[in-house]
């Protein structure tokens, strides 16, 4: 039925050299971003004293977690909350100027008041989902503007 | 400074001319009129005699004529114009054609302008088209800057 | 949306003069002595960043001044002044301006004013001044102030002794107050917020802001509630280098409305901070007074459905491949709740090292102590560790992983008498997980646009060793949360006093259509868990050999219809667990429709069925209408309307909100009553998001990226 296994899923070879740097050191989205960077085999740095050419840098600005009633319980009380986790990063290429971009990963999810501790731990385990996701996000969109900006310069 | 006006006047040129009945004279080819450290450079020199010793009118052109001479407070005054006409008796220049007159704080440029050397006043006319316009530039006031020359008020000192 | 505020432009001054240079044009100029200098015939004076324009100026070297006058105009990049005499002071660099009418640059606001006092230091200071961002030809409202301070790179304006009118009516004194610089679109001064509602009756709040420094601001909001008396909220932030946080405080004294007039109170205090480069340090600490409080005084931090507040201390160290995380956990629990369980402390040790043959070893070790305030309950000391061999791998088209843990935990439990728990437990689980994704492509022709699909099979076989497990009691452990995104996660429990054994194998197929600006159009994605023995775990009752089968599409249909759903169907009953469907039209950012339904068969033993409405419609150039309606179709009633329409023109906006919802206040035996309403109606002047008001607010339905 026409399928062939997909070409372009990993980071384009342009893009070897990175920086990723964020507002608060060694934030756990920085972390888990240089983790999954690491994956691909890619010299990541965390700050800018170093002397390597960068291809490109990330820089993430904020990454905030926001909660959205989704439904109710006939009391009244919270039956679904949305997770929304808002980030705002830059990409910026050697030579360019930076790209904004911000982008939403949402996850439904359950409060219960009878094991609040419990579910306070439930919430970390979809953070750390979430921000995974984010991650791969990122890079998905770094090799995404790496392309559209080869396009419109050429070279 | 101020004795200059008390020296003799020199003129040097390539070319002289004198008409002895009216009292004129007329230099070509780089003319130089110097008195003490005043000092004017042109093309062309009119002399005009005829109000006797002391009142003689100078008139130079070039393009510019130049004018440049050292103050009481030891600074230079410089100007440039199409013609420079110097009155002896009034100790005035009257700078007319694209004139520029330049001295330590302010430069002026303008139509024409006229300089007075014994009130150290320059005055200067333009017309109201833009091409017209008098432009004068204020230098940036020097930190170190010291007491301006004369001043009839006393002394003071920059805050 | 109407035009109204454009920033001037740059205005385009002499730079090539240097620093300190001023260049005169005039018609005739006169200089005296190279110090006193006269100019006559629209003089105009430039400098590096002012010009001035004048029918005459004086300067005069000696006192370093230079004077304008005769319709003088004033401009520099942050105001435009226009008036009959300026005197500039080159030494101080000081310009003062009597009488004028101004125009601000690069804000929205003019007025007229007594005196200006422009210094490169001090800023832009109006004396006696008036002030209004309404277009000058239709000023609905002004200050009239003794003091307006605009000094640069400082967010906030400063005004003192300010008088606000509305059409030449005196509305408002106040002493103090400050209001952001940097927001162009309006100065937006911090309005007064109206509101009258069952819970408060009519209510006033006229928040304070006190820019005390450049890092640490102060804003006080005194609110009046005709049914509950004066409440004072105070909120300090502070920012530093390394460590950025804000305190709040809220007190209202002998609550009239509640039958002891007692007083309430809420707390909350937030930090982060970074002691040393790989050294954090967090906070969260909240509190109130009684279950209702923010049920009655609503709250800008908390939902009112919220179950519970955070009380977390933490701190924690990160390096290249070591994190150490130290939290002491507690939550203030609203109603009439069982007393969770704390964490005091709770120690995390992370430890990830790649190995030869790129492999991953890591281990990840926990320490932690449970207590609850229920006297009866048991308590615990918990040491866990798992260290994991990992093997992932990945290229252009496929992603394999492959994984084994081994979990060993140890409890030390007391005050569990009377319980089947033994003092002291040991369980040591293993876990193996192999998991691949493959990822097929090809160009497809929809609507006559180039398109290329996807599909992206997965599948994992997990399997984790069985030990019983009810000798240990629950401290951080319930039942996770079932839905698409967990289907791979492979644990059924949250926390570790409970790990199901698995012995399943769970197949994934996502599809998604991408058009050739890389956006997604369409995304299918398929998902269930086959077991091939049942989890002898106790408590997860499982009759049938396969999961739900979980579905996700998102699609969206031309460019102004999106839909979502999400489903998870029991093939063995062949019925819908749980479903969530949301249809949007969105003609434009103010103009959108949104259906959606939400269905969970049983949630905490009950059924929940809800039916949401959304819309957002302009009704003229400057009114907007927002409504909102759910219904509980389960139990047949509404559970909240919500309608606001809100003026918005170029200088002041108000919102005006009714709405009515279900209350769920907690009566005294902290239970909450199933049919009690509150409603409300309020009056916003600062300009406000209605489509995320309310109880539920608003989001798009999809995700498509």
């Amino acid at each position: 039925c026409g399928f062939k296994l997909r070409g372009d899923f990993s980071l384009p070879q342009g893009l070897q050299h990175l920086q990723v740097s964020s507002s608060l050191q060694n934030a756990p989205l920085q972390r888990t971003l240089i983790k999954q960077l690491k994956g691909y085999k890619i010299k990541v740095f965390t700050d800018s004293n170093h002397t390597q050419e960068l291809d490109a840098q990330v820089f993430i600005q904020s990454d905030k977690l926001d909660r959205r009633l989704l439904s109710l319980f006939s009391t009244g009380q919270v039956a679904e909350y949305e997770l929304v986790y808002t980030i705002n990063y830059y990409i910026q290429f050697a030579g360019k100027d930076a790209i904004p971009i911000e982008f939403d990963i949402t996850r439904e999810y359950q409060d219960d008041p009878e094991a609040v501790l419990a579910k306070s731990r439930e919430l970390d385990l979809v953070l750390k989902e979430m921000r995974q996701q984010a991650a791969n996000r990122i890079i998905r969109q770094l090799a995404n503007s790496y392309q559209n900006q080869q396009l419109t310069t050429g070279y | 400074g101020k004795e200059d006006f008390t020296k003799t006047i020199k003129v040097a040129s390539n070319y002289q001319e004198g008409d002895g009945i009216n009292k004129k004279a007329l230099y070509r080819g780089n003319v130089q009129i110097s008195q003490g450290t005043l000092v004017v450079k042109a093309d062309e020199l009119e002399v005009d005699a005829s109000q006797g010793e002391g009142n003689e009118v100078f008139t130079a052109t070039g393009n510019p004529a130049e004018y440049s001479q050292q103050q009481e407070d030891g600074s230079m005054v410089t100007a440039k114009a199409n013609r420079i006409l110097y009155q002896r008796n009034t100790r005035s220049l009257s700078l007319d054609g694209n004139a520029e007159i330049e001295q330590n704080a302010s430069s002026v440029k303008g139509n024409s302008i006229m300089f007075n050397m014994e009130l150290e006043q320059i005055i200067a006319q333009g017309n109201n088209q833009e091409s017209g316009r008098v432009i004068t530039i204020f230098q940036p006031e020097a930190k170190t800057q010291n007491t301006p020359k004369k001043a009839p008020v006393t002394q003071d000192e920059n805050p | 949306q109407e035009v109204c505020f454009v920033p001037a432009p740059d205005p385009n001054l002499e730079n090539s003069l240097l620093d300190g240079q001023i260049q005169v044009k005039s018609q005739d100029s006169e200089i005296n002595q190279d110090t006193f200098a006269k100019f006559k015939g629209n003089v105009e004076i430039d400098s590096k960043q002012v010009k001035i324009k004048a029918d005459e100026a004086i300067f005069d070297r000696q006192t370093q001044t230079v004077q304008a006058t005769g319709n003088v105009s004033f401009l520099d990049q942050h105001i435009t002044v226009s008036s009959e005499k300026i005197e500039l002071n080159r030494s101080s660099n000081e310009l003062l301006i009597d009488n004028s009418e101004y125009t601000l640059n690069k804000v929205q606001g003019h007025g007229q004013a007594e005196k200006i006092a422009i210094g490169k230091q001090s800023g832009i200071n109006l004396i006696e001044s008036s002030f209004s961002s309404c277009p000058v030809d239709n000023q609905v409202w002004r200050i009239q102030a003794s003091n307006i301070e605009l000094t640069p790179n400082q967010a906030r304006g400063i005004v003192k002794h300010a008088r606000f009118y509305i059409k030449d009516v005196p509305v408002l004194y106040l002493p103090y107050f400050s209001f952001p610089v940097n927001d162009q679109r309006q100065s937006g001064i911090l309005y007064p917020s109206l509101k009258s509602n069952s819970a408060t009756g009519i209510s006033i709040e006229q928040p304070v802001y006190w820019n005390i420094a450049p890092n640490y601001d102060l804003t006080l909001s005194p609110r009046v509630m005709t049914k509950r008396g004066l409440q004072l909220k105070t909120e300090f932030r502070y920012l530093t280098e390394q460590h950025t946080g804000q305190v709040n405080l809220e007190y209202l004294a002998n609550d009239k409305e509640l039958a002891d007039n007692t007083d309430r109170y809420f707390y909350r205090f937030i930090h982060s901070g970074q002691i040393s480069e790989n050294w954090h340090i967090n906070a969260d600490l909240n509190g109130l007074s009684d279950d209702n409080y923010i049920v009655d005084l609503g709250s800008n931090y908390y939902n009112r459905a919220d179950t519970h507040l955070y009380k977390t201390l933490g701190m924690s160290y990160f390096s290249e491949d070591l994190s150490l995380t130290a939290q002491f956990r507690d939550f203030e629990v609203l109603g009439d709740h069982p007393d969770s369980y704390r964490a005091l402390p709770e120690i995390r040790l992370d430890y990830l090292t790649d190995l030869p043959f790129n492999t991953e070893f890591e281990i990840h070790s926990e320490l932690a102590y449970f207590e609850s305030a229920e006297l009866d309950n048991p308590t615990a000391t918990r040491f866990h560790i798992a260290p994991t061999l990992r093997f992932p791998y990945q290229n252009q088209w496929s992603e394999f992983l492959a994984e084994a843990t081994v979990m060993h935990t140890h409890y030390l439990q007391e005050n569990i008498q009377n319980t089947t728990l033994n003092e002291e437990v040991t369980r040591t689980i293993g876990q193996a997980k192999i998991y691949g994704a493959m990822a097929f492509e090809r160009p497809i022709n929809l609507f006559g646009i180039q398109m290329t699909q996807t599909l992206e099979p997965k599948a994992q076989y997990l399997y984790t060793s069985f030990q019983d497990q009810s000798d240990i009691g629950l401290y951080d452990t319930t039942q996770i949360f079932k839905n698409f995104s967990g289907l791979f996660r492979g644990q059924e429990f949250t926390g570790l006093d409970r790990i199901s054994d698995n012995n399943q194998i769970t197949l994934g197929l996502t599809s998604r259509i991408i058009d050739n600006n890389n956006q997604e159009q369409f995304k299918l994605s398929l998902g269930q868990i086959f077991y091939l023995s049942d989890s002898k775990i106790t408590g997860l009752a499982q009759e049938q050999d396969r999961s739900a089968l979980a579905a996700e599409l998102d699609w969206q249909i031309g460019s102004k219809w999106y839909a979502h759903t999400e489903a998870q169907v029991s093939t063995s009953t062949d019925k819908i667990e749980r479903s969530s469907v949301s249809l949007e039209y969105q003609l434009s950012k103010n103009k959108i429709l949104q259906i959606n339904h939400r269905f969970i068969r049983d949630l905490s033993s009950e059924e929940i069925n809800q039916v949401g409405v959304t819309a957002s419609w302009p009704l003229s150039k400057n009114w907007q209408w927002v409504g909102r309606w759910y219904q509980d179709t389960q139990k047949n009633r509404t559970v909240e309307t919500y309608t606001g329409v809100k003026y918005e023109s170029c200088c002041w906006t108000v919102s005006l909100v009714a709405q009515r919802h279900l209350s769920n206040r907690f009566d005294l035996a902290g239970t909450q009553s199933t049919d009690e309403f509150e409603s409300g109606f309020h009056v916003y002047f600062t300009s406000r998001n209605l489509l995320r008001d309310g109880l539920f607010g608003y989001r798009r339905p999809y995700l498509l990226n």
